[in-house]
This record gives C-alpha cells, sequence and structure tokens, in this order.
C-alpha cells in the first residue's frame, strides 16, 4: 500500500484585527487579565465580504498551488466549521464550484465545534488511503462568534486551512492517527441561537485538557514514541495558555510548540486553529522532521495525527503565502464600534 | 432586490472561476460570447489571478444592498495574460487605491439577500 500524506497545504487569515484594549473598554474590563492571564493580545475579524466560505476556498486555492494540482483532480471536498453561512446548503458545494472540482466530487459539512476541521483531514485521509480518491481537500474553516462582553469576544476569531491528502508527491506522510471522544457537555449552541454557551471552569481539566492528553498520549502510545520524537506539536488552541500547558504536561519543551501557537495574535479559529498552526510549522519545517498534531472539539473529542515530512517540502513553502506572514503583516485594525458593524451586533431595522 | 437562482447558478463559472474565451487573434472576451467579432471561433480561458488597476472610481453612495461597504473602490482591472474584470477593490482604504495598483482576485461575498435568501459570490480584487 503506497504512503498516504499531505500533497499540499494552504493558510488563510484576514487582514482585519481588534485589540483586547478595544473590547475591554467597551465593557469596563481589565484587557491585562486577557493579555496575561490567558495570553489573548488581539483577534482575526473577518472582513464584511468574508465568511467561512470565503476563507476556505482562498485557504483552498493555496493549497492546491503548493500540490500542483488542478481543482479536477480534487475526488472529495470537505468542510470542517461551525459557522456553516447557511442552515441548509452546503458549504462544500459552492466551495468545489469554486475550485473547478465539480461535477465528480463527493462533499460534505462537518460540524464538531472545534475540531470539525481535522475531521475532514481525517476522513479525507481514509478516503485516499482506501484508494477511493486520488485527491482529497480537507478544510477546517471558521467565522467564530462570542458574544459581546463575554469571555469569549476575546478569542472566537476568524481563519481557515486547507490540506490535500492524496498518494503522489507527498511533504508530510501520515504515520499515525487516532481519535478519543466522549459526551462531554463542554460548550455548545443550539439551533437559531446566535452565540454559544461554555461551561466556564469546566472547559478546562474535563474537557480541553483530558480529550488533548487522551488523545495525545493515545497516539504516542500506538507509535511507541515520547515527545522526545518529535521536532513540533500543535495543539488545539482555544487561549494562548491551554496549548502550552498541554505541552509541558506531555513533556514538550516550549519551543516545539510556538511554532504553531497562533492564538495570542490570531485569536481561536475554532476548526481552523490546529489545521492552521499545522501550516505555520509546515511553512519553516524541514525534510525528515516529525509532527504531532492534537485538535479538540467540545462536545467534547480529538483527533491525533502523526507526519514526517519529506524533502518535497522544501519545494512547496514559497508557493503560497505563508501563514506567519498573513498574521504579522498588512495588518488594518479596528475600533469596537467598527468590529460591532463587521459582525453583526448592531441592531437595526430589516 | 432578489437575483433569481437560474441567473446567478448560469453565471457562476464566470463569477466563480474566472472562465472566458480566446479567440486565434488573442482577444479574450468575458463572459464568453456566442458569436465573436469577424465570425473568429474562440476556446475556453481561464484568466490569471492577479492583475493591474486600469481605472477606479470611489462608490460614496451606493444602491441600498452595498451601504454597508461604502465608501469603496469600483474599478476595471486588467488580468495579467489579457481580459479585463469590473469590480470592487476591497481590503484598502479608497483613498489609498492608485492606477496601476497590482491586485490579486479573491472570493468574496457580493451581496447577501436580507436573512432569508441566497448569498451572492464572486470576485473582488485586493492589494497584491
Amino acid at each position: 500500500m503506497p504512503d498516504v500524506g499531505i500533497v499540499g497545504y494552504g493558510a488563510k487569515i484576514p487582514r482585519y484585527r481588534i485589540k483586547a484594549e478595544s473590547i475591554a473598554l467597551t465593557w469596563g474590563a481589565d484587557a491585562e487579565n486577557y493579555k496575561k492571564g490567558l495570553q489573548l493580545k488581539e483577534k482575526s475579524v473577518p472582513a464584511l465580504d468574508q465568511d467561512t466560505i470565503t476563507l476556505a476556498v482562498e485557504a483552498a486555492k493555496y493549497a492546491l498551488k503548493r500540490a500542483g494540482i488542478d481543482g479536477s483532480k480534487i475526488g472529495a471536498a470537505y468542510v470542517g466549521s461551525e459557522s456553516h453561512p447557511y442552515a441548509v446548503k452546503p458549504t462544500g458545494t459552492i466551495l468545489s464550484e469554486a475550485i473547478g472540482a465539480t461535477p465528480e466530487c463527493h462533499t460534505a459539512d462537518f460540524e464538531f465545534a472545534c475540531k470539525a476541521g481535522s475531521e475532514a483531514m481525517y476522513v479525507v485521509y481514509a478516503q485516499v488511503k482506501a484508494e477511493l480518491i486520488e485527491y482529497g481537500l480537507g478544510i477546517g474553516a471558521d467565522t467564530s462568534q462570542g458574544a459581546p462582553g463575554d469571555a469569549l469576544e476575546y478569542s472566537a476569531s476568524a481563519g481557515a486551512a486547507a490540506y490535500v491528502f492524496g498518494t503522489k508527491d507527498i511533504i508530510a506522510k501520515v504515520d499515525y492517527t487516532y481519535a478519543f471522544m466522549t459526551d462531554t457537555p463542554d460548550f455548545w449552541r443550539r439551533e437559531h441561537e446566535h452565540y454559544p454557551q461554555h461551561a466556564g471552569r469546566f472547559t478546562g481539566e474535563p474537557a480541553y485538557f483530558k480529550h488533548t492528553l487522551g488523545a495525545a498520549n493515545g497516539i504516542m502510545k500506538k507509535a511507541g514514541m515520547t515527545a522526545d520524537d518529535f521536532d513540533f506539536a500543535v495543539f488545539h488552541q482555544p487561549n494562548g495558555k491551554f496549548p502550552m500547558a498541554a505541552g509541558k504536561r506531555l513533556g514538550f519543551p516550549r519551543e516545539k510548540v510556538e511554532t504553531g501557537w497562533l492564538v495570542p495574535w490570531l485569536g481561536n479559529t475554532y476548526s481552523g486553529a490546529s489545521p492552521l498552526g499545522l501550516s505555520a510549522v509546515l511553512d519553516v519545517a524541514k525534510p525528515g522532521n516529525r509532527i504531532l498534531m492534537v485538535s479538540f472539539g467540545s462536545g467534547a473529542g480529538s483527533d491525533a495525527f502523526i507526519f514526517t515530512v519529506t524533502d518535497r517540502i522544501l519545494e512547496v513553502q514559497d508557493k503560497a503565502p505563508k501563514t506567519r506572514k498573513q498574521l504579522d503583516e498588512n495588518k488594518i485594525y479596528l475600533d469596537y464600534g467598527r468590529y460591532a458593524k463587521f459582525r453583526g451586533k448592531i441592531l437595526r431595522n430589516s | 432586490m432578489k437575483i433569481r437562482s437560474p441567473r446567478y447558478h448560469r453565471e457562476t463559472p464566470q463569477r466563480y472561476r474566472l472562465e472566458a474565451a480566446k479567440t486565434k487573434s488573442g482577444d479574450v472576451y468575458f463572459p464568453p460570447r456566442v458569436y465573436y467579432p469577424g465570425g473568429q471561433t474562440a476556446e475556453p480561458f481561464k484568466m490569471s489571478d492577479t492583475g493591474t488597476v486600469l481605472t477606479f472610481t470611489v462608490i460614496h453612495t451606493p444602491p441600498p444592498e452595498y451601504s454597508d461597504l461604502a465608501p469603496y473602490a469600483l474599478g476595471i482591472v486588467e488580468l495579467d495574460g489579457g481580459g479585463r474584470i469590473t469590480t470592487q477593490i476591497v481590503d484598502v482604504d479608497p483613498a489609498e487605491v492608485k492606477i496601476g495598483m497590482r491586485v490579486k482576485v479573491e472570493f468574496r461575498k457580493i451581496r447577501t439577500e436580507g436573512s432569508e435568501g441566497l448569498l451572492c459570490y464572486g470576485y473582488k480584487v485586493v492589494p497584491e
């Protein structure tokens, strides 16, 4: 059986940002609590004409560029998000049409809070491995919402990352996969509600840490590896503190986690979070590097992957905009008023 | 104003993928036509996603459905390799838009039909 892995990857981060200070000023909160406590300095904000679909399409185009294949070669395209623009009408059909993958393409929209992106990758990988398709796209994309004044408003942000999986011209081989999941009511949004509810501190130990550490330990046991066997580790990043704490508890030194640690400047891109972290790692990875990626989605569960980077990585890194460059450059800062307008938080007559 | 689904659907090859047509003499037609000048035939041609601002104006009083975006720049962009599109120039202060500016095509939401209707997608350009 041929090796299966990532053939191309792409990331898309909107240009707009809001600082923690602007949110805190509006609600009479102390920005330092969020900046130091949760390590959330600023977050990305989608433009008025950007949503999960447009971000996913741009990330997918970059992934195809790095893969060096035409969209018509994509046999399956799955988009994971908790902010699909339509309640009924697939994100995947619009995406597949935009990249030229229709009509011979299987598509589905995934939803599992922040884990939906890695789920899409997991299923596409399995489809390629089962030899049902030659190439497939797994995408995590979100324009997540936090209720005004809630702690989530400091983190809920926007971004997308896309991965083409295949067997030819691989840039990162999938060595192992592992899934860890239980029914845990830590975070949810009921139908027709604008904003999610969360269970405060219950989102930490019984939810994020139990599943993230469970999946990381499970896959390392399956592979017979320890933290010493990896060059990089990427974890889901709902705030700056959690992924660093998870890494420390698993025995990863800080520098192995920092490369894919985007959240202090990006916010939590939900389904895009760990996939975007992985894209930042691939941007600088060298042949032979080994990467651990562990997602987390409330509800709750984690998907884990172990990748080994191949020689071809060096050929593709510069073929599309890098993640850190999109994060660090050409930023446009919004005040809270414009942010509220962009996010549809201002009450108006229709 | 609501757009009819058949019309929106019919235009997706152009709005989503910039599908044009190119004659043997090298002229690019966007959208493709049924007949071409001089009885020429044309082949399908996928236009490039980069180009240069040929001319533009700034819209301060837009139609109601675009009012949240005002002021915005609307321009004609000459794409690399041939073909021109009329499009919004976004992710930039309209005061900073210049003729000759390099731009890149991005997939964006063009219009939203209230809270019940279609979400209409297509191309816009951003600074390269």
